[in-house]
């Protein structure tokens, strides 16, 4: 269980966006239109600005290499292309680019292949958001 | 003509947030109460009286289903939006059977949901093609067919249904009892025949069966 309040998190946010001058910019990509809201307005809440959202994996990829976000938080389960084949694109083609896998269901299995691709976080849709805030906050601090 | 008064429950928060900006986003369309239980959108419709109820089938304690069968008692007026992750024709007879009239999975929210919330608010249905082909093969007998083994089973209550779910979800009959305010025996009265009505011995089996039938998701 995450204990850091989501409080807490937004001004450890607030404050590595002063140390790099300008707050940090995600680029969402989910295939629900509902979720990706959720975030957008639960990542600018927390000081974080989004640059630009995708709806699969292949726009994820594109939009990447377009906007140059700071981070990437990436659904698994997309159409076009999933988050997996979406993650090993970025992550050659922008490697300065951090990734944060977002998923429903985590399992062994996702972990495993999120390891072996080099995905920088990794947290689940069905806990509290501030263990997203966490993952992110950690990422970006690293 | 006053607002559309609508209640959203999810137990996915972002989805929540998610949900209400894009509803929001309509003019004339207000949330008046969010919940991230079942047993808590029951009662929040009790006392607010919503205009519609738009529930997500996997919710901890009371899933959506559950809790649409007790909103359809206390609040027959509020019409309700059933919404799933994944289709399941098994889903849809059972959405169907609860006199639900609105059914969107979530990956087709972007295009469904506001065409949904708007047949509702004139209380007329909203299925998808998929639901109305599997209520049209249950209107010509199709339903229950002998490739569905829980069909065959005697069915169980929806107090039964509560039950499954809580101990499905690794409650003890204690636990459950709690949350339900009943009383340990009468929740070992249930379990027992739980067990006896589907024919199965051991949590597991239980637990099995409530996943099969999408009453806690895997």
């Amino acid at each position: 269980m995450n204990l850091i309040s989501t409080e807490a998190l937004k001004s450890e946010l607030e404050e590595s966006a002063a140390d790099r001058g300008r707050p940090a910019r995600i680029l969402i990509a989910d295939d629900h239109e509902a979720l990706r809201r959720g975030l957008k307005a639960a990542m600018t809440g927390a000081g974080l600005q989004v640059c630009g959202e995708a709806a699969n994996g292949k726009e994820a990829v594109e939009k990447t290499i377009e906007l140059e976000p700071d981070l990437v938080i990436l659904d698994l389960s997309m159409p076009v292309m999933g988050g997996f084949d979406a993650a090993r694109e970025i992550l050659q083609s922008a490697p300065q680019v951090k990734i944060v896998v977002f998923t429903m269901h985590e399992s062994r299995q996702v972990r495993d292949e999120t390891a072996r691709i080099g995905v920088h976080g990794l947290a689940v849709k069905s806990e509290p958001l501030s263990n997203l805030l966490g993952t992110i906050q950690t990422v970006l601090g690293e | 003509m006053g607002a559309l008064r609508i209640l959203i429950a999810d137990d996915h928060d972002l989805m929540r947030r998610g949900l209400k900006s894009l509803l929001e986003a309509h003019p004339g369309w207000e949330i008046v109460a969010e919940a991230h239980t079942g047993a808590e959108a029951a009662a929040k419709v009790e006392e607010l009286k919503p205009d519609i109820a738009i529930l997500d089938i996997t919710m901890p304690e009371l899933n959506g289903l559950e809790a649409a069968r007790r909103i359809r008692k206390i609040s027959p007026r509020t019409e309700i939006l059933i919404l799933s992750m994944h289709y399941s024709d098994k889903l849809i007879r059972d959405i169907l059977e609860t006199g639900v009239r609105g059914y969107v999975v979530k990956s087709d929210s972007d295009r469904d949901l506001v065409i949904a919330v708007e047949a509702l608010a004139n209380h007329k249905p909203f299925l998808t093609p998929q639901a109305t082909e599997v209520m049209l093969s249950g209107l010509s007998g199709a339903r229950g067919s002998l490739d569905d083994p829980d069909a065959l089973k005697e069915r169980l209550t929806s107090r039964e249904r509560e039950i499954v779910q809580l101990l499905s979800e690794g409650k003890s009959s204690k636990e459950a009892a709690s949350v339900l305010g009943i009383s340990i025996k009468t929740a070992e009265t249930h379990r027992a025949n739980i067990m006896r009505k589907l024919g199965i011995h051991s949590v597991s089996e239980l637990v099995r069966y409530a996943v099969r039938n999408q009453i806690v998701e895997a």
